[in-house]
């Protein structure tokens, strides 16, 4: 399956894959994430229940202290 | 000191020639352009506050200003204020170093630590929201806020922005109306504290942005045109 993970194209060796796992796999550590699934914001509780597909687009910001 | 008489003549006739035209300069349109808009700066620390003050400078007309903390002496080594605020609440230093820089703009300070429903309430007649808040936790109830219930309205955040150097780390990234400004990995902690020159360059940065996008439409008029 292939994606677009931050604007990078991403191929992911197996077909189904979750957004959790997603983030799992490409060791997105911080606590605090905002994620888009095809420009949809996706809450927390929702990261495992959505599904990946051929095609889609994620975005993914890591939360970090400074301002 | 010598003076050329002819130059001299010359740049007086250019001058004349300039006023009889009354045409307002690129700048001066951009300013007057900038007036109608409404920016929302969400903190005003380090990103917030000098972001804040590129914005009043160019014009743009109405800040709305959000913050409860008050200004210490730790704040002077970074946020746009001075000795003589310390013990002031920061919305309101900002504020009159605001008027003190450009008197015409429109300054709103709420002394308030945002939650949601302020961040819907506040925000929901701004042209652009500035997110410029230093914890993390802050920084995803703004964006989620925004996202889930005014996605129309963009929102140029920073993160990344501790230590010093790594100019070229600093970058932009949009994601429809999400804009991140920052390197997007040098988190603050006790090893790597915030310093005025790379704050200042991603509050910037984030103003910057802001200007881009308020002057998406605006088209320059020559002394030609009517």
């Amino acid at each position: 399956m292939t994606i677009t993970l931050n604007n990078h194209t991403e191929s992911l060796p197996i077909d189904q894959m979750s957004i959790m796992e997603l983030l799992q796999a490409k060791q997105f550590d911080w606590k605090l994430l905002i994620v888009k699934h095809n420009g949809k914001y996706i809450k927390r509780a929702a990261y495992e229940a959505t599904a990946l597909k051929e095609g889609d687009d994620i975005m993914v910001l890591s939360l970090i202290a400074g301002g | 000191m010598d003076v050329n008489p002819i130059s001299l003549t010359f740049a007086r006739g250019v001058y004349a020639l300039e006023l009889n035209n009354m045409a307002k300069s690129v700048k001066e349109q951009i300013s007057d352009y900038l007036s109608r808009f409404t920016v929302g700066i969400a903190g005003c620390g380090g990103l917030g506050s000098n972001a804040a003050m590129a914005l009043a400078r160019v014009g743009v007309g109405k800040l709305l200003l959000a913050d409860f903390a008050i200004i210490t002496p730790q704040c002077l080594d970074r946020q746009y204020f001075f000795a003589d605020q310390v013990g002031k609440l920061k919305v309101h230093g900002l504020r009159d170093n605001i008027m003190k820089a450009n008197p015409k703009i429109n300054v709103k300070a709420f002394d308030i630590k945002l939650c949601t429903s302020d961040v819907i309430e506040l925000f929901t007649h701004c042209d652009v929201v500035i997110e410029a808040f230093d914890k993390a936790e802050m920084k995803q109830m703004i964006i989620e806020t925004m996202l889930t219930n005014l996605p129309h309205i963009p929102l140029v955040v920073g993160v990344g922005i501790a230590g010093w150097g790594k100019n070229a780390d600093v970058h932009i990234r949009r994601s429809d109306n999400l804009i991140i400004c920052g390197d997007e990995v040098s988190a603050l902690s006790d090893q790597l504290p915030v310093f005025a020159p790379r704050v200042g360059l991603v509050a910037h940065m984030q103003a910057n942005e802001v200007m881009k996008l308020l002057l998406k439409d605006f088209i320059s008029k020559t002394a030609d045109e009517p």
